[in-house]
This record gives structure tokens, C-alpha cells and sequence, in this order.
């Protein structure tokens, strides 16, 4: 039987955003890494084209999260190194690039210096040869001295720099103009804001073509199904021509899904709910997985189970 | 789909004979389209009006029921594509394979470990809504599904290919009204006979989907009335596609053929894979999962996201107002409220469970909206605040005077502090993520 027309007519495409430089390029990088381009819904390539897959990012810090220990030691030793963490993602994990936290400038944690965060940006550079995410510690004030030195410790590498939120976006773009980065846009979950900053990051003279947004991630069973569905309408608006949401969008799994109970507490705490061994790398890859059926683009994600499962389903849904 | 009332109108004798009541025929149409009327009040409306309406008023996707009455497993009506253009309406279940391979004891452990597999997650409670016995490779499939019926607790899909077997299977089994899976372009017609002779439902597969369309309208033809539409795990992507045009088709265009609920059958090398693309389908657009694994952290897991994504989105979550103990808290232990949008509760919950220092939680009934929501929609005042904890009757018990207040709100020291016996006010901070910090650090000096 003849099956009706289900196409949809999808007028504009989400945005391409490179990512990474190569010596001609003016940076150090052995590879880029592209996302965007999208004109269809995620993995309906019936109807239009998905250009580059979703990437995997490695989750790094410079300072060992506070995650349980299992996680940890699912990592390894290489978690007390932001350089050897990070070499051991792109080379054991095969992620597609690498995301470094500065969880330690916090004030109210080891409130490591400004120098101190670009001199693990320059080690991590040199460690590894693919793109980088530069994130600040969430700390506004803090943050406003920290991105700019790690910014010109990463000049001319064509990082991401996370974030620009509506309190703090000036210094950002300013940064990110002056040593050639990309910015991802920060919005707490909530699409009006999300389109906001953007405006104000246009406002500001920065080009949207090089804005990725990250509408704030949340943990599976804390908030998910918010977030799923600001990232799905966040993609049909882009696709329907609404130039303030065509970015492509990233979700940090990794830096949310340890600090909930189901993904924290063992089974001495949960009992019946099975070992915290297996339960919080799943609770990573479900949650990563969910967004990407919504329409994430870069995944940020840590553990090395999850990550190779959602590759697996990366593989497999293209 | 509903019909407008132009629609309607299009149907009817348009005599303005008034027999039905009202005025004109348009009339009697708006209401027929608003529900207030039904054809029937109008005598003289042709049968084929009648047909047409009742064609149209059937929902675009079927309502399938598994399983004995009293615990029917439903799946299906649904309405949408997107969660945000109304909402999920039947959850995503998960069947666990008993495969053929299992000895009887085996399998009937396994049954038991289907029954046990019920959790409580934010006072919800999540099971295993089916179990999937596979009857092709049994040694004795008869009693296989006969055993397997007697114990388990949720309904039956009994998975088979052999049309000899699943039609002894399905006799001996047929007053549990099992799902009978998988009907396909080898053995569709005697799988037919046994789903309409027996009343069952019948799940169907195809090579293409025009192959699964034309099964599925041969089936209806033949009186099977409840179908699900099946799909493997073998390319995910293309599964991804094939559900979401067939769902597209019966939502959108009504294409019959396809106006069922669709199941997926998983597939996986491994239970990590597993999970995974369990998960993925959970979310699009699966009304039923079938996995292998019994473990309790997959499948809580992949229950999570079905109860995520089936969330009505359009109606704030909220958690009982009333005092939480976390981690048994004394008469030494800290106090602090928040709001009932369970969003914002079980941030804070989760958070306290980190610091491990047990703490009261009051919950201030703020009509399922978050701390600055509340205070800028006048849903939470200090007065609110002394009262809710006044009949909580927190002050029983803990011997100190201090209440730690959303970060968020340090508006309300001063009236909290002069208007109960709640003394010495302590901010706590802004982000749920800085309560045990603050628990730990500023709490305990």
C-alpha cells in the first residue's frame, strides 16, 4: 500500500560551527571538529540532511570532581591529572574532543588562581591534539578573571568558551572577539532567556554563526524532561527560521548526572536499586541518549561505559 | 481526527427542518463539533453521514489492551509528536524476554524476577509492565506459557514465528489475553485467524513499511481490531524513521494501516547497549520495549525516562507539602524549607542526601511553582512561611530556634525572625548544588 507523504518542509538549517584550529589555521590542533548543519530532525534524514554526527566531548576538570568513588576509580588515577584525564579520554575514549572545567577557581572550593586555570588550559593543549571547551568554575565574578587568561593561554585554537550568561556576556564576547573563540550561550532552562542572551550576545556585535547555546542540563529524573523539550523546540524553531535558535546545542550530562542520588548513592543507600558501579554510568548514557533524540550536538560525558554505549548508538543512528 | 463543524455541516441533509431542536443545520453542526450534540439527534441524516462521522471520530491511533481484565496493560491514543504539543499520554512499557533457551525452572525464576522488578521513585511507582515468552526452540511451549501465565503478575506477548505453535500456545493461554508477536508476511494468515478467533491482540512486522501496511490492513479486514505495529533494534536509525512516519501517517494523515501503537523488540550485544537504546525509544516513539535484562539498575534507568518523557508538561510537579526527614534527622539537626514544585524538592532532597547530614525539609505548598516563581506570583510570603511550619508542628522537633531560608528569599529574615518563635534566620544559598557546603561549612560552626 502506498504510505502518505509524511515530509516535513523545514525552511532554514541549524548553524555550522567549527571548532579547533590547525597550524594553517592558526592554531595547534591535529583536527577540528564540526557540528550543526542539520536541516531535518534529529536522524530523520528522510526529509533533509545531518551533515556532521553529534560529538562526544570528554568531561576534564582540574581539579578531581567530588563524585563517588566508584565513578572515580572507573576512571582511573588519570582523574588527578587534567593532563593525563584528558589523554586518556581522547585516546582510550575516543571522544571527539575535550571539555575542561575549572571546578577548582571556585572561591568557596580551592579557589585556584587565574594563572594557575590558564596553565592547565596550555598543559591540556599540549597533551592533546583535538578541540577544546574552556569553562569557567559557575562563580560570575570569579569567572570574569579566570576565562580571560585561559582565553589568551588558548589564543588562536578556536576553543568554545562556556559561558555567556545575561549577567556576564560582555566580558565574554569580548574575550572570545579578541583571541578568535567560539561561545556557548547559558540560559537556566528556560527557552525565552535562552533566545535572550542570544540577542544580546547579536547585540553585541558577536556573530550568532559562532554561538553554540547550552540551555543548562539536567540530570534523568531531575528536570530531564524540561530540558528535553527546550532542546527539541529550540531545534524546530531553528529549522523553521528563527536565526536566534539555530545554534547547535550542548549538553553537559557528565558535570549533572553525578550529584543525583540515583547516579551517587550505592545500594547500601537504595537498596534494591542495583549497584552504583553500573546504575551511574547508565544514568549517564540514558540521560545523553535522551538528549540526543531531542537534538543535542555535543555531548559532554565522562564515564567510559556510557560513553561507549552512546557511541555505539551513534554508529547505528546515522 | 475530530471533524470542524463546517465539516460536519458538509454531511448534513441541510434542510434547516429544525427536527433536532435548533435553528439551522450549521447550528446543529457547531454543536455536533463541540460535542454537545451527537448525529443521532438529527432523524433524518444519511447512514452514510453517519459512517463518515463515526470514521472521523475514531482516534487516529488505536487503544490496544494486553492482558485480563483487572490488569490491562494499555498502551496507544496517543495524540502528538512533540511532548510540548500536549503530552504523552500512555507510557512506554518495558516486557523482559523469557527466552526458549531457559530451562522451565529458569524461566519461571525469571518470571519471578519480572514480578519482583517494582520500584518507588519520587512516589511513583515503576514496574515491568509485561513478560515477553518466547514459545519457538521451547520443549514444550504449552506448558512453557501455561507455567509463565500462572505466575506472572503483569500481562503476556508471547514471541514466536511457528504458526502451529503460537496457535497451541495461544489456546492454552488465551483467557490472559497475551499479545501475540510476530506476525509477518510468512505466516500472517493463519496468525490472523488465531488473533481474531481468539479476540487477541496481534502484533505484525514487515520488510518495508508498505509491506507492514498492507499486513496490518489485511488483518483489520479479516476482524482483528487490536494490532501493534513492530519494529527490531538491527539499524537504530532506521527504526527512528519507521516510527516516526507511521506515527506521522496516523496523526497527521490518518492512514489507518498504521493508526496503532508501535513496539520495539531490543536487540543489544551487551546490557550497557542495552539500556541505552531502550532509553532512546522509550523517549521516541515506542509504546513497548522488549529487553532481556532484569537488573535493577537498567531497568529503573530506562523506566526514568519513560517517566520523564510521559511527564504532562503543562502541569507543574508537585510533592506533597509537608515535613521530609532526610536521613533521620534529631533534635540537633538543621531545618530549612522549600517550595512543592517537585522539581525544586528533589534538587534540595538530593543535595541534603549528598551532604549526609540528616536535615528537615519543609515543604511549603507554593501550587507547584520554584522559590522566585512563588515570591514573584505571590504563592509564598514569611507569613506563609511561620504558618506552614507552625502546622508542621517543626518546633516539636528540634530544640534550637534556627531555620535556614532559600537563598533566594532573604527578604523574609527580618518578618520570620520578628513573627515566630524561629529566632536566628540563617540564608542559606542560592543553588540547590551549595547545600552541603553550606550544611557542612557555615551549618555545623
Amino acid at each position: 500500500m502506498e504510505i502518505p507523504d509524511v515530509k516535513e518542509k523545514w525552511t532554514s538549517k541549524i548553524n555550522v560551527v567549527t571548532l579547533g584550529a590547525t597550524k594553517p589555521q592558526g592554531g595547534t590542533r591535529s583536527k577540528t571538529v564540526t557540528v550543526g548543519g542539520e536541516t531535518t530532525l534529529p536522524f530523520i534524514t528522510f526529509e533533509g540532511e545531518i551533515p556532521y554526527n553529534p560529538v562526544i566531548s570528554g568531561f576534564v576538570a582540574d581539579t578531581v570532581p567530588d563524585w563517588p568513588e566508584v565513578i572515580k576509580n572507573a576512571i582511573g588515577k588519570e582523574i588527578n591529572s587534567p593532563v593525563e584525564w584528558a589523554q586518556k579520554s581522547v585516546q582510550e575514549y575516543g571522544v571527539d574532543l575535550i571539555s575542561l572545567k575549572m571546578i577548582g577557581a571556585d572561591p568557596a572550593g580551592k579557589d585556584a588562581s587565574p594563572s594557575d586555570c590558564a596553565k592547565v588550559v596550555e598543559q591540556v593543549l599540549k597533551a592533546v591534539d583535538v578541540p577544546l571547551i574552556i569553562w569557567g568554575c559557575g562563580d560570575d565574578e570569579k569567572d570574569n578573571h579566570v576565562l580571560p587568561e585561559c582565553s589568551q593561554a588558548a589564543k588562536g585554537e578556536n576553543c568554545l568558551i562556556g559561558s555567556a550568561k545575561e549577567s556576564n556576556y560582555m566580558t565574554i564576547v569580548a574575550i572570545c572577539k579578541a583571541d578568535k573563540h567560539k561561545i556557548i550561550s547559558e540560559a537556566p532552562v528556560d527557552i525565552n532567556i535562552g533566545k535572550q542572551v542570544n540577542i544580546l550576545l547579536q547585540d553585541a556585535d558577536f556573530d550568532l554563526k559562532d554561538v553554540v547555546m547550552f540551555q543548562t542540563t539536567a540530570a534523568l529524573g531531575y528536570g530531564f524532561d524540561y530540558v528535553y523539550t527546550i532542546i527539541e523546540r529550540g531545534r524546530i524553531a531553528g529549522l523553521k527560521g528563527d536565526n536566534l535558535m539555530a545554534a547547535p546545542q550542548i549538553c553537559d550530562v557528565a558535570g549533572e548526572t553525578y550529584r543525583v542520588k540515583e547516579a551517587f548513592s550505592d545500594d547500601d543507600v537504595l537498596p534494591g536499586w542495583g549497584k552504583l558501579e553500573k546504575r551511574g554510568p547508565m544514568w549517564e548514557a540514558a540521560c545523553a541518549e535522551g538528549y540526543l533524540q531531542a537534538g543535542a550536538d555535543i555531548l559532554i560525558m565522562t564515564h567510559p561505559e556510557a560513553i561507549k554505549s552512546v557511541q555505539n548508538t551513534i554508529k547505528s543512528l546515522m | 481526527m475530530a471533524l470542524t463543524g463546517m465539516q460536519i455541516y458538509k454531511l448534513l441533509p441541510k434542510t434547516n427542518c429544525k427536527e433536532c431542536g435548533l435553528p439551522t443545520c450549521m447550528a446543529f453542526a457547531m454543536q455536533v463539533a463541540a460535542k454537545q450534540k451527537s448525529l443521532t439527534d438529527c432523524p433524518p441524516v444519511s447512514d452514510e453521514a453517519k459512517a463518515a462521522l463515526s470514521e472521523a471520530s475514531t482516534p487516529p491511533m488505536k487503544l490496544v489492551k494486553v492482558g485480563p481484565s483487572g490488569k490491562q496493560f494499555e498502551i496507544g491514543q496517543e495524540t502528538v509528536m512533540f511532548r510540548h504539543d500536549e503530552k504523552f499520554h500512555r507510557p512506554c512499557g518495558i516486557a523482559v524476554r523469557i527466552p526458549a533457551s531457559l530451562s522451565d525452572d529458569e524461566a519461571i525464576a525469571k518470571c519471578e524476577l519480572i514480578n519482583g522488578s517494582v520500584f518507588q521513585r519520587v512516589g511513583e511507582t515503576l514496574k515491568v509492565e509485561l513478560a515477553a515468552v518466547e514459545v519457538d526452540g521451547c520443549d514444550n511451549p504449552v506448558s512453557r506459557v501455561k507455567s509463565i501465565a500462572d505466575k506472572s503478575n503483569v500481562p503476556l506477548i508471547l514471541i514466536g514465528k511457528d504458526a502451529s505453535i503460537m496457535k497451541d500456545a495461544c489456546e492454552a493461554v488465551k483467557d490472559v489475553y497475551p499479545l501475540i508477536y510476530r506476525a509477518d508476511a510468512s505466516n500472517i494468515d493463519v496468525f490472523i485467524e488465531i488473533a481474531s478467533s481468539m479476540k487477541l491482540p496481534l502484533a505484525v512486522t514487515g520488510s518495508s513499511l508498505e509491506e507492514l501496511s498492507d499486513l496490518t490492513q489485511k488483518a483489520k479486514d479479516k476482524g482483528v481490531e487490536d494490532m501493534i505495529l513492530s519494529f527490531g533494534s538491527e539499524d537504530l536509525g532506521d527504526t527512528v524513521r519507521s516510527l516516526t512516519i507511521t506515527r506521522r501517517a496516523s496523526l497527521r494523515k490518518n492512514f489507518r494501516p498504521f493508526g496503532y501503537p508501535a513496539m520495539v523488540e531490543i536487540k543489544a550485544e551487551n546490557s550497557n547497549d542495552e539500556t541505552v537504546i531502550a532509553s532512546a525509544f522509550a523517549a521516541k516513539y515506542a509504546g513497548i520495549v522488549i529487553v532481556d535484562n532484569t537488573e535493577p539498575w537498567e531497568l529503573l534507568t530506562i523506566m526514568t525516562v519513560v517517566q520523564n518523557v510521559y511527564t504532562d508538561p503543562q502541569v507543574p510537579n508537585t510533592v506533597e507539602a509537608k515535613l521530609y526527614e532526610i536521613g533521620n534527622p534529631d533534635e540537633n539537626s538543621p531545618v530549612m524549607f522549600t517550595t512543592n514544585f517537585s522539581l525544586t524538592y528533589f534538587s534540595v532532597e538530593s543535595e541534603v542526601e549528598r551532604s549526609k547530614v540528616p536535615t528537615y525539609i519543609c515543604v511549603v505548598d507554593t501550587e507547584g511553582l520554584g522559590v522566585l516563581n512563588a515570591y514573584a506570583g505571590d504563592k509564598i510570603s514569611a507569613e506563609k512561611v511561620v504558618k506552614t511550619i507552625q502546622e508542621q508542628k517543626v518546633a516539636e522537633k528540634v530544640k534550637h530556634k534556627k531555620l535556614i531560608i532559600p537563598g533566594l528569599l532573604p527578604i523574609f529574615r527580618a518578618e520570620i525572625e520578628d513573627t515566630s518563635e524561629w529566632s536566628e534566620v540563617l540564608i542559606g544559598p542560592e543553588k540547590a548544588r551549595e547545600i552541603p557546603a553550606f550544611l557542612t561549612n557555615t551549618w555545623k560552626s
